[in-house]
């Protein structure tokens, strides 16, 4: 018997339309259901409640154990506040607070009460909303 | 004498590279967004020494989850309730304090519910 070597069956080009398609489409998703957001401590679980919306913040973030961090390197409320005024050159400075939900509420107050004497015009907490 | 030119077959475009950029776009996309809906409270600025505010009018404590309205123990499921009577004689000044243990959690939302109540001007003590 003789064998016949068979010619190997060439595979069609798959098709890359269907990939861009649904990538595409990955893309469009994530351009309108997502915002942009500057990075978030990963320390810090934010507080629920419902509240004002806020788009993402750029925070000064407050840990459970009472430090304070921005851009993860630890700040305190006055070298915070000076180097923002430093930045924008002055007033109108709204500081953005994003305490972790297990923080001691004596220490968030204590932290808000530093940062408004430290100049402060506005102090705001960052939560997370629920729902809808 | 002439020669036709051989017509000359155009190619498909190749997609390799839109691929690519479209890739990275996604990564971008993906990498860089969040779901997260962010949302704000106000605490207020701290009073000043001048002492021309108006004094609250009604006390709400907080320790931990136990709530004490103007002294009286108030469950947390009432305490809108229980605040709405106050509104109705008039009394329309509320001002937290939150001791001990209480965490931020349990302060914001307490915040959060009370300044959805019309009328109501709702102030945090602050710290010394």
């Amino acid at each position: 018997m003789i064998k016949v070597a068979r010619k190997p069956q060439k595979r069609p080009l798959e098709t890359t339309v269907s990939l861009i398609n649904i990538v595409f489409l990955m893309l469009i998703f994530f351009l309108v259901a997502g915002q942009l957001s500057p990075p978030q401590d990963p320390e810090v679980t934010l507080a629920e409640a419902e509240a004002d919306p806020l788009p993402p913040p750029h925070a000064l973030y407050a840990r459970a154990d009472g430090s304070l961090y921005f851009r993860e390197s630890p700040v305190t409320a006055e070298s915070y506040l000076a180097e923002r005024k430093a930045q924008d050159g002055g007033d109108g400075t709204r500081v953005d607070l994003a305490a972790d939900r297990n923080l001691k509420a004596e220490l968030l107050l204590q932290h808000v009460a530093a940062l408004y004497r430290a100049g402060a015009n506005r102090v705001v907490i960052v939560t997370r909303t629920t729902g809808e | 004498m002439r020669v036709d030119r051989p017509i000359r077959r155009q190619k498909p475009i190749s997609l390799t590279p839109l691929v690519d950029v479209i890739f990275l776009l996604l990564l971008f996309f993906m990498l860089s967004s969040t779901f997260t809906t962010f949302g704000e409270i106000d605490l207020g600025a701290p009073a000043t020494g001048g002492g021309n505010g108006k004094v609250p009018e009604a006390l709400l404590t907080i320790d931990g989850s136990r709530l004490r309205l103007n002294g009286r123990e108030v469950d947390s499921a009432s305490l809108e309730d229980s605040t709405r009577a106050l509104l109705e004689r008039d009394i329309d000044g509320l001002l937290i304090l939150a001791r001990g243990e209480t965490s931020t959690q349990q302060l914001v939302e307490i915040i959060s519910r009370l300044r959805k109540l019309p009328g109501l001007k709702v102030t945090v003590a602050g710290a010394q």
